[in-house]
């Protein structure tokens, strides 16, 4: 009798680690242990009865009837032949069964007809009427009208005095509730993984979508505006005689205002490009791509040439894609550029400052600069900071460049005053 | 009609005005007088290989080149640069794609499909005359074709 309790302490010693790896939550554990905490006392208890207290039959009966009659949790006292001897209240209420005095005398098989379809379970009986323990964490049970249980289980055998198996303990806990929540948890899991996983399609298709609209964009309408454009000219250039002074500037109008829609059509294509476009990054050498920028954007001012003071320092190189680099090269000298066009002396100055680890490299000029309070609409789309009868622009430039910078998880910002220049920086 | 004369440009544009533009100022140039112009895939195809309208062509006379848009109506640019690469009477006219797409993409399949050149027709119109007189007066003038 004493192996009872030992074998039941080292079973419960044994399992807990191995379950606590199985359960969803602590919450669950902690359950687990005081399950197996109340198993064992409630084995303990039986001990004591069975073995410990030295009086008549009658009495020992008595008394480990009440106490399983008792017992805080389902609990069945069988015979040797399966047939109940006791059970307690939780038994008949969680297993919807009739008061118990009708019970006893029953066999369990009657009681649960269901078990016909559990083999194993018969084979666990048999094999604790021989003297062995069964503890199960889940176990599921169909019942006869069809409702899905799921149980935690301890079956082991009871001794008689001359220590031959008497019959069967079955304690069990209804842990439909947790199990129903854990399953409800997984299914709201995949659930949200499905949803995850439609939103991301319906993503992808969006971006597809955008792509064919900005592929219509750069051929569809760039078309008709050539057409504009070419057919004013050979009016100006073919048919000039019939027209009046007027009417050349109104055609001029024209071919002026369709020339600026199709810088407009090139920057909004570059723009979405830079969100679709794969980076590709290697070393790149930001002197030499700040000079060339600097020349490509020389050829567009040939009025203001001589004006012009450009100092690039020695730069470090950075890893990035050369051909969005080059983008931002470009676009912010040319800013500089632009905006002290109207200097006796225009200075551009690119250069560093090692501040941390990653460098800090900046565009410097000396025009008309800007009011600090507007520097948040200095990145926005099409926001400009200057009428475009003072300097053209479409207002999508710094915004293309603030766009490849954070493409690069980089940073991009800018210090300026009215009338005393501006100056850009950028981390990459 | 223009079929017994030998066909120098083969224009394949869709955009009347475009092709006009084009038209225009190769002429005005003295680049070419016979120039055809056509108006989608299937048309340039049929030409090339005399089927259908163009039945009976002598498909031995080839343009000096093929001005060849890339979205064209039934069969698109890249159709037609894989179809004339793929017959032996066609495969070594030098073909040039004229578009305004600037997509690096069309640009890599008009190369991978075998186009000779790939020209963004620009939008300014002064550009557009220089490119089109451009590459008239190399593919024109300055080359020398395979036969």
């Amino acid at each position: 009798m004493l192996t009872i309790g030992i074998l039941l302490v080292s079973l419960m010693v044994a399992f807990l680690p191995v379950h606590y790896t199985r359960f969803g939550s602590v919450n669950e554990f902690t359950n687990f242990v005081l399950f197996s905490l109340i198993l064992l006392l409630a084995f303990c208890g039986l001990y004591y009865l069975l073995v410990g207290i030295d009086s008549s039959d009658e009495i020992r009966d008595e008394q480990y009837h009440s106490f399983i009659s008792r017992a805080p949790m389902a609990v069945a006292m069988l015979d040797k032949n399966m047939n109940y001897i006791a059970v307690s209240d939780r038994w008949c209420t969680q297993y919807d069964l009739a008061e118990k005095q009708d019970l006893i005398g029953r066999n369990h098989y009657d009681v649960f007809p269901e078990i016909q379809q559990k083999p194993e379970w018969k084979e666990m009986h048999k094999k604790s009427l021989e003297g062995k323990y069964f503890v199960n964490d889940e176990d599921v049970f169909i019942r006869k009208d069809g409702s899905k249980h799921y149980i935690r289980r301890a079956v082991g055998p009871w001794y008689l005095p001359n220590n031959e198996v008497g019959g069967l303990l079955i304690y069990t806990e209804d842990i439909s509730d947790i199990v129903r929540a854990r399953e409800q948890a997984a299914s709201h899991k995949k659930r949200l993984e499905q949803e995850v996983r439609e939103r991301t399609q319906k993503l992808e298709q969006a971006n597809k979508d955008l792509e064919a609209f900005s592929y219509s964009v750069s051929h569809d309408l760039r078309t008709p505006l050539r057409a504009i454009t070419g057919f004013s000219q050979i009016l100006l250039e073919e048919h000039v005689d019939e027209l009046s002074a007027e009417g050349r500037r109104l055609l001029n109008i024209v071919i002026d205002n369709t020339e600026k829609m199709g810088t407009l059509i090139d920057d909004i294509l570059a723009f979405s490009r830079v969100s679709r476009t794969e980076l590709v990054k290697t070393e790149v050498d930001l002197k030499q791509l700040f000079e060339d920028a600097a020349q490509t954007v020389m050829e567009g001012y040939s009025e203001i040439k001589d004006r012009v003071e450009f100092e690039i320092q020695e730069l470090p190189k950075a890893k990035g894609d050369l051909s969005f680099l080059k983008q931002v090269a470009v676009n912010l000298v040319s800013n500089a550029i632009k905006y002290s066009s109207k200097e006796e002396t225009i200075q551009v100055e690119v250069g560093f400052k090692q501040d941390d680890q990653r460098p800090t490299y900046y565009v410097r000029d000396n025009g008309v600069g800007f009011d600090m309070k507007y520097s948040d609409k200095l990145f926005g789309v099409f926001e400009r900071l200057h009428s475009s009868a003072d300097f053209e622009g479409t207002g999508v430039g710094l915004s293309l460049v603030e766009r490849i910078i954070e493409r690069h998880d980089g940073k991009i910002w800018a210090n300026g005053k009215k009338g005393e220049g501006a100056t850009f920086f950028f981390k990459l | 009609m223009l079929m017994d004369k030998a066909i120098e440009i083969l224009i394949v544009e869709d955009n009347p005005s475009d092709a006009e533009l084009t038209i225009r100022t190769l002429e005005k140039n003295n680049l070419s007088n016979n120039i055809l112009w056509l108006k989608d895939g299937e048309q340039a195809l049929d030409f090339l290989k005399g089927r259908g309208e163009y039945e009976g062509r002598n498909v031995k006379s080839k343009p000096k080149v093929i001005f060849l848009d890339l979205k064209l109506p039934k069969i698109d640019g890249i159709e037609v640069v894989r179809e004339i690469r793929s017959s032996t009477n066609t495969k070594q006219i030098p073909v040039v794609m004229m578009t305004s797409s600037q997509e690096q993409k069309d640009r890599l399949k008009g190369y991978e499909n075998g186009v000779n050149s790939y020209v963004v027709k620009p939008l300014d119109f002064q550009e557009f005359t220089k490119a089109i007189n451009d590459v008239g007066y190399y593919w024109l003038v300055l080359n020398k074709p395979p036969v």
